[in-house]
This record gives C-alpha cells, structure tokens and sequence, in this order.
C-alpha cells in the first residue's frame, strides 16, 4: 500500500471506529460515586490545606531551601568559632604553656589533664606553676623558666606583683 | 499549548471556596474518565476506586494547581498514574463481567428494530473485547485519544513517551479496532457505516 493511500486508511480507520466507540456508548458514573467525591470535596473546603512535608515539595526547591540551611548553618558555625576563637585566646597561656612543661618530668600527665582545655576552672594552680618554674630555673634551664614566667603572668596578672620564685632569677 | 480558561478557571475558583466550581468541573470530566479508568483496569470496583483517588489528589492540591496544561491533561496524568500504580501494585484482577456487563449490555438505540438489538448487543461486546485485548499501552493511548480527547503531544507527555511512539501505539489500537469492526461485519453486516479496510498489521 502506497504511503498516501496508508494515511488515507488510517484516518478513515480513525474515523470508523471512533465512531463506533462513541456510538456504543460506555457505562454512567455511580451516584454513590458522585457522592463521595463531592463530599470530599466539600469537606476539604472546609478545614485548610496540610502543609506538605519538606520531601513533598517539588524538587526544584529543595536545592534553595538546602541552599539557605547551609549558609545559616555556616554562618551558626563560624559564629561559634569566632566565639570558641575568643575564650582560647583569653585561656592561651595555659594551652601555650604545653609544649614548655610537658618537656618536664610530669609533662605528659598534665598534657593528658590540660590539653585544649578551655575551662578555666582547669588552669593550673599557680602556687604549682610557680613551683614548676622555680624547678626549671633550679635545673639550670633558664630560658624555659623565663618563657613560663611570661605565660605566667599573662594567665596570672595579678600575680605580677608577687616576687620571683627564685631568688636567684633577674627578675 | 492551548489553555483551557474556563476549567482552569473553575479549578481557581474551587480553590478559593467556590464548591460550585468544583461541581461544574466535575460534571465535565467525571465520565470521560471514569470510563478511562474502567477500560483500562477492568474492574468496577477497582475503578470506583481509582476514580475517587484521583479526585482526592485534585482535591488535595488545589493550592498547588498551576495554569501550565489544559485541565484535562492534569486530570487524566494523574489518572495514568493512579492506574499505573494499580498495576504495579499487582492488583491485576481478572476481567469483571459485572463490569463488562454494564459495558456491553446498554440498550442499543431506540430505533433499532427488536430483532436486531441482539445483534447489536453482539457487536457492541465484540468490540469493547477487542478494545479490552489490546496491549495496555495501546488501549491507552486510544481512551486518552477518545474519552479525553488529548492530542498525540499530550499523549506522549501523559506517558512518558516519544510522540512518535505515541502515534505508533495509537496507530494499532485504532487498526486493531478497525478489523474487529471488519471482522463484524464481514460475518453480518449489521453496524452502519462499517469499515472495509482489512490491513496487515505490521509487527510492533
């Protein structure tokens, strides 16, 4: 069959049976259907809309909305290290002063007690630190000494004024 | 894509309040697609079922309802995948005659002589059983052509296809149907306007 005469009987073929379909007619809707779907419907009219859950929103919003979480969530955490930034600085010595008594003989023992800690409920006690100083300097390792001195009195200011643990110190 | 103003219209109008609008909207559509719905799963109550799922979900997003589509083209998506999720469910059931009953026993028309009602009866069966063989796919494109009255682009869209995909499977439902209409009246010319295009199908 030539293509013109293919399209010539599909359309009538179309014509055909879509009238035949037509003309045969096909079942009512129940009206117990109509009922309940009007019912429903009226119901819904009157109590508002659910909110949809976040997954049920179309996909288009979710990057956005995923979007904004993310930057509220970078700004929440670059707030809370600016914040955690602050009180390390204010407690430094006592972090800084590490690396100078865990050298010593109980280094590693108050590294274990007082690395990273922030609280100054754990700083050290200065009678102990001072002692810890006077050591250093007792040992000879003056240069140490003078370094845990600064820190000292950087965490301690107010015991600037109390005299050098060691006599012997220039201080 | 052609707007249909006043379905989109009552639809707004519905989700402002107006419950008239819903009624009138619903009128317009119930029976096309309740008809789609029963052709395509075979089963009243499966289609009663149906049928009120997908009202329920035009229903349940009337505040999301945007003029993007021809309000029929909504309906029957939704339709489509309410009846796809039917199948996928499992829940195939065998052909209800209760429901094949009510499609092919309607009283033929009135002008029809009573000795020949019983043969229009005949034919009007033979044809909704061919209707009721094609392939489901097929069988859709055709209600989605007959009973929503969707163009071949808006067939694809509903179903996921190509259009030319479409247009193939609407092609062997219709040619289908034609030869058992051909097949009817070869064995007694009964049904007016009967078609003689006996064409070999080509292999899908």
């Amino acid at each position: 069959m030539e293509p013109s005469q293919e399209i010539t009987a599909d359309i009538r073929g179309a014509r055909d049976v879509s009238r035949a379909y037509r003309g045969f007619g096909g079942p009512e809707v129940p009206p117990e259907l109509d009922r309940v779907v009007l019912r429903h419907a009226r119901h819904a009219l009157a109590r508002p809309p659910l909110a949809r859950p976040p997954l049920a929103r179309p996909a288009r919003e979710r990057p956005r909305r995923f979007m904004i979480l993310g930057i509220a969530m970078a700004g929440a955490l670059g707030t809370a290290i600016a914040v955690l930034d602050r009180d390390t600085h204010h407690i430094g010595p006592a972090l800084r002063l590490l690396p100078v008594i865990s050298s010593g003989a109980n280094g590693g023992r108050l590294q274990s007690q007082q690395l990273y800690s922030t609280d100054p409920l754990t700083r050290k006690d200065p009678r102990r630190w001072r002692a810890e100083i006077a050591a250093l300097r007792g040992a000879g390792r003056h240069a140490e000494a003078d370094a845990a001195y600064r820190e000292f009195l950087a965490a301690y200011p107010r015991d600037a004024a109390h005299r050098p643990v060691d006599a012997s110190s220039e201080w | 894509m052609q707007i249909d103003p006043s379905d989109a219209e009552l639809m707004l109008r519905y989700r402002a309040g107006c419950m008239a609008s819903f009624e009138a909207l619903y009128a317009r559509h119930k029976l096309p697609l309740y008809r789609y719905l029963l052709r395509q799963v075979h089963s009243a109550s499966a289609a009663s079922d149906l049928f009120q799922e997908v009202w329920s979900r035009v229903v349940a997003s009337r505040d999301r309802y945007e003029i993007r589509a021809q309000f029929r083209t909504y309906l029957f998506h939704i339709a489509h995948n309410c009846a796809i999720d039917h199948h996928r469910r499992g829940r195939r059931t065998p052909v209800d005659t209760g429901a094949l009953e009510s499609l092919t026993n309607a009283p033929g028309p009135e002008h029809e002589r009573p000795d020949r009602l019983a043969e229009y009866a005949e034919h009007r069966s033979a044809f909704f059983r061919a209707l009721a063989a094609l392939p489901l796919e097929q069988r859709e494109a055709f209600l989605l052509h007959e009973e929503a009255g969707l163009d071949l682009t808006d067939i694809a869209r509903i179903t996921r296809v190509g259009v030319e995909t479409a247009k193939s499977r609407l092609r062997y439902a219709i040619r289908k149907l034609q030869r058992s209409l051909v097949d009817l009246h070869a064995a007694e010319p009964a049904l007016p306007q009967p078609a003689r295009l006996p064409q070999p199908e080509p292999a899908l």
